[in-house]
């Protein structure tokens, strides 16, 4: 072949053009959600994601000693709960498992202080939100007969809430309609409860469900909504598309 | 005839760059338009990078990590002799190469966003890739040559670049990414053609 003949094939070559329609879209969700973010923010999101295969090393070291953290945590949920029988110790069992289930413990950031909230959601069911370093789990427990986890889901925040963002007022009251459905949070408006912020983030969520061994990942836009109810202030994580709700707050 | 030509291309890239100008200043001053750049580049971006590394799943985490980057740097991008679009096949070059030195590790923060190679979107564009032969053909050729010749022959004949634009990419005077251009075609030659022996 000489030089010409080349030429000649790379000026004629169809090259190939094509992309992945699901990786432009993901990708799009995540930067655009990032870039509403302010610029200081700790160890969060894509930040995160950064940081977590560069301290892989020590993770053994940090695991036991999370272990031992997880207890203490599981020790103040079995004290703050009803302390016989019932629900209350339904749900203590079930948080305590959740806590020490091999498949969350290999999910959940091994550094830092986790925030532990458990939820009877009705049919036995019951919910176990895990928040800790920006990745927040939520756990379904049957805790109808003998113990077991359903369902794990892992959400992890590509871009925090953008602070002081405003929501269109049909955005708000799509929200609103969906949180209200919420038996927790209708009880909450009901009894006087304001709405104290409203705000859009970007999350990564991969989901495990323990029957069908069945694992989806996606990305999704979901809405922070916080109340000011008393002195409290529950927040709550609401899907627009789904109108799921995950209380963040211990609302027991 | 020349002259219309020419005027011609003139005038569509003289627009081409006032809405360029018009994203990227709207875009630093207002955060989710970067969206319409995005929009506006990806395409281009992930088309290069695939046409570069014929491989999909480096395709998307390199063209993830390009507009990150620009996302990141978009506040200091100033148009210094550099249109943005250029700028972000530099950083796409750059992570081409680099794509070579690292290790698995340090772009495992990827894989959030790639498609699953088991989906049937990946399968469908994967079995595309391999239909054209005479692309691959090419492109495996090469792919063993020094980054530079890669860069420099990948912008000229698949993605159609001026030698102004490709100077303008790779930050180098014209008349070198003429002689680059020549030497890498040389050096193309020599391995298609060695290839062609060892086939007899």
């Amino acid at each position: 072949m000489n030089t010409g003949e080349l030429v000649s094939r790379l000026e004629h070559v169809t090259p190939v053009n094509m992309e992945l329609a699901s990786h432009r879209e993901q990708l799009k969700l995540a930067l655009c959600g990032m870039n509403s973010q302010p610029r200081t923010v700790g160890i969060s999101g894509w930040k995160f994601l950064h940081w977590l295969p560069a301290r892989q090393p020590v993770w053994k070291t940090v695991l036991i000693a999370s272990s031992a953290w997880l207890l203490v945590i599981a020790a103040v949920i079995y004290a703050i709960l009803p302390p016989v029988s019932g629900s209350g110790m339904s749900i203590a069992m079930a948080a305590d498992l959740a806590l020490n289930s091999p498949q969350i413990k290999a999910i959940l950031p091994a550094d830092g202080t986790a925030t532990v909230t458990a939820t009877d959601i009705g049919n036995h069911i019951v919910a176990i939100v895990i928040q800790k370093q920006g990745v927040l789990i939520n756990a379904q427990v049957d805790a109808a007969g003998a113990l077991r986890i359903l369902k794990i889901t892992r959400y992890m925040m590509l871009a925090p809430p953008l602070e002081g963002y405003v929501v269109t007022p049909e955005y708000r009251q799509k929200i609103l309609t969906l949180a209200g459905a919420d038996a927790r949070i209708k009880t909450l408006l009901d009894g006087g409860a304001a709405v104290r912020r409203i705000q859009p983030a970007v999350y990564n969520v991969v989901t495990n469900d323990l029957d069908t061994g069945t694992v989806t990942n996606v990305t999704e836009h979901l809405t922070l909504l916080v109340l000011t109810a008393g002195t409290g202030q529950p927040e709550f994580l609401v899907n627009p598309d789904t109108g799921l709700v995950i209380s963040l707050s211990d609302s027991n | 005839v020349q002259l219309s030509a020419a005027l011609k291309r003139y005038n569509i890239n003289h627009m081409e760059i006032e809405h360029e100008h018009l994203l990227v200043a709207k875009a630093k001053t207002e955060p989710l338009a970067f969206g319409e750049l995005y929009e506006e580049y990806y395409s281009r971006i992930f088309g290069y990078v695939l046409r570069r590394t014929a491989n999909l799943t480096a395709a998307q985490d390199i063209t993830s990590e390009v507009f990150y980057k620009a996302l990141k740097g978009l506040h200091s991008f100033n148009w210094q002799g550099v249109s943005f679009s250029s700028w972000l096949y530099r950083i796409a070059a750059n992570e081409i190469a680099d794509s070579y030195r690292k290790s698995a590790r340090e772009n495992k923060y990827l894989q959030e966003f790639r498609v699953s190679p088991l989906s049937q979107e990946y399968i469908s564009a994967d079995l595309e890739l391999r239909k054209n032969e005479e692309y691959r053909s090419l492109q495996e050729g090469i792919s063993h040559l020094p980054p530079k010749y890669q860069e420099v022959i990948a912008l000229k004949y698949f993605e159609d670049k001026e030698i102004r634009e490709i100077a303008e990419i790779m930050c180098k005077r014209e008349g070198t990414v003429k002689s680059l251009l020549h030497r890498g075609i040389e050096k193309l030659r020599i391995i298609l053609s060695r290839d062609e022996e060892e086939l007899k």
